[in-house]
């Protein structure tokens, strides 16, 4: 009786493991061939034909349709240069150059992939509606209260991602070397 | 405790293939996934265009707010779907993705071969391509862009690009001219 026992609780270990490990990987996003530069992290082959089983797999629960390669490259931060969590409650300056394209965008969700919810509605910004400056770069605020210059807002409890999109560009046929210095950084200014 | 080691194990290898199988099983498994939130919304082999709050109620994660949306719900045991979509000096992205799978195709406006006519698409299973294209004229050159999709059902996305506030009337009238429609494969070939 104690062997029939014990052969059940394999099963059961077994498979309760198993299946958190798939929760686990596909909440947490996890998908291989991801390409870093600093802040960053791109699939460049999320939209393509031959996209690995964990990228599918999260994308049939997200519910997302991921650019294709031929539109171009989304680039998602979830942590700033220093690797801590983007989070509300901190002032991010999100600073530098954004690589040649034809258009981008910023936009801000929530840990989920929601959109955030600000009175304002300030969570997005495209390369037409942002303000430069002298040699070009791009300087952005990101916080809850609102900042002078460029200003998204922030959201006001919990983790947040930036995602930066460029479309048509030629960065995502050599996504695979991506360098951090063509990118902008995000530095932490303050927090509550 | 050497007695328990094999039922370690035992448990280890089963958590292992747990985890596999529900990782590849998950996109075909997904009652929920893109195709089956779009069929609450739009008819098989119609478009839909789509504003920010069906987007939000349909709960699609990462959509870039900045682009107005139109949706296409196809099934090929029908026919071939023609898929058109106008070139209107905005970016246009046409994404095309196969049910529980991946993106298997996507397009911008600059690939449209003649601005007139905008985007010409036509999608068939390889039986349906193959067909058509033996009854090609030699003399001719083909001017629709023809994709064989390797499942009957799928999504097409269109996203039209709105810079600024001003241009979103722009982008959504845009988006509502394009369109996707089954053509039964006699009368496609008797056309020619």
């Amino acid at each position: 009786m104690p062997f029939v026992f014990a052969i059940v609780l394999t099963l059961a270990a077994g498979c309760f493991s198993g299946l958190a490990l798939t929760y686990y990987s596909v909440t947490r996003s996890v998908a291989f061939n991801a390409v870093k530069a600093g802040p960053w992290t791109a699939w460049p082959r999320e939209g393509a034909p031959d996209a690995e089983p964990y990228g599918a797999a999260v994308r049939a629960r997200n519910a997302s349709v991921p650019m294709g390669i031929g539109e171009g490259l989304a680039l998602s931060a979830r942590s700033d240069d220093s690797g801590a969590p983007l989070t509300a409650g901190c002032h991010y300056r999100l600073s530098g150059k954004i690589p040649a394209t034809r258009f981008w965008t910023i936009t801000l969700y929530d840990s989920a992939g929601a959109r955030l919810s600000h009175p304002l509605r300030r969570h997005d910004v495209t390369s037409a509606g942002v303000v430069r400056e002298m040699d070009g770069d791009i300087e952005i605020h990101i916080a809850w209260e609102v900042k002078p210059g460029n200003w998204l807002s922030g959201p006001q409890s919990g983790a947040f991602t930036i995602m930066l999109r460029l479309y048509d560009t030629l960065s995502s046929a050599t996504a695979f070397a991506l360098d951090a210095k063509s990118l902008p950084s995000i530095k932490r200014q303050s927090c509550a | 405790m050497i007695l328990a080691l094999p039922f370690i194990a035992g448990a280890a290898i089963l958590a292992v293939m747990t985890h596999l199988v529900s990782i590849l099983l998950m996109p075909q498994l997904t009652r929920n996934d893109t195709y089956a939130r779009f069929a609450r919304i739009v008819q098989a082999n119609t478009t839909a265009a789509l504003d920010q709050s069906q987007i939000d109620a349909l709960r699609i994660a990462y959509s870039d707010p900045a682009f107005a949306v139109a949706v296409c719900r196809y099934d090929l045991s029908a026919g071939i779907l023609r898929v058109r979509a106008p070139v209107t000096g905005t970016l246009l992205t046409v994404t095309i993705a196969a049910r529980g799978g991946g993106v298997f195709y996507s397009l911008t406006d600059r690939s449209a071969a003649d601005e007139a006519d905008g985007i010409d698409v036509v999608i068939g299973t390889p039986e349906q391509i193959a067909k058509i294209e033996a009854a090609d004229p030699d003399d001719e050159a083909v001017s629709e862009l023809r994709i064989r999709a390797a499942q009957n059902e799928g999504i097409v996305v269109f996203r039209v690009l709105a810079l600024t506030e001003s241009a979103q009337e722009i982008a959504a009238r845009a988006v509502a001219s394009c369109t996707c429609a089954i053509e039964g494969l006699e009368d496609a070939l008797k056309a020619k």
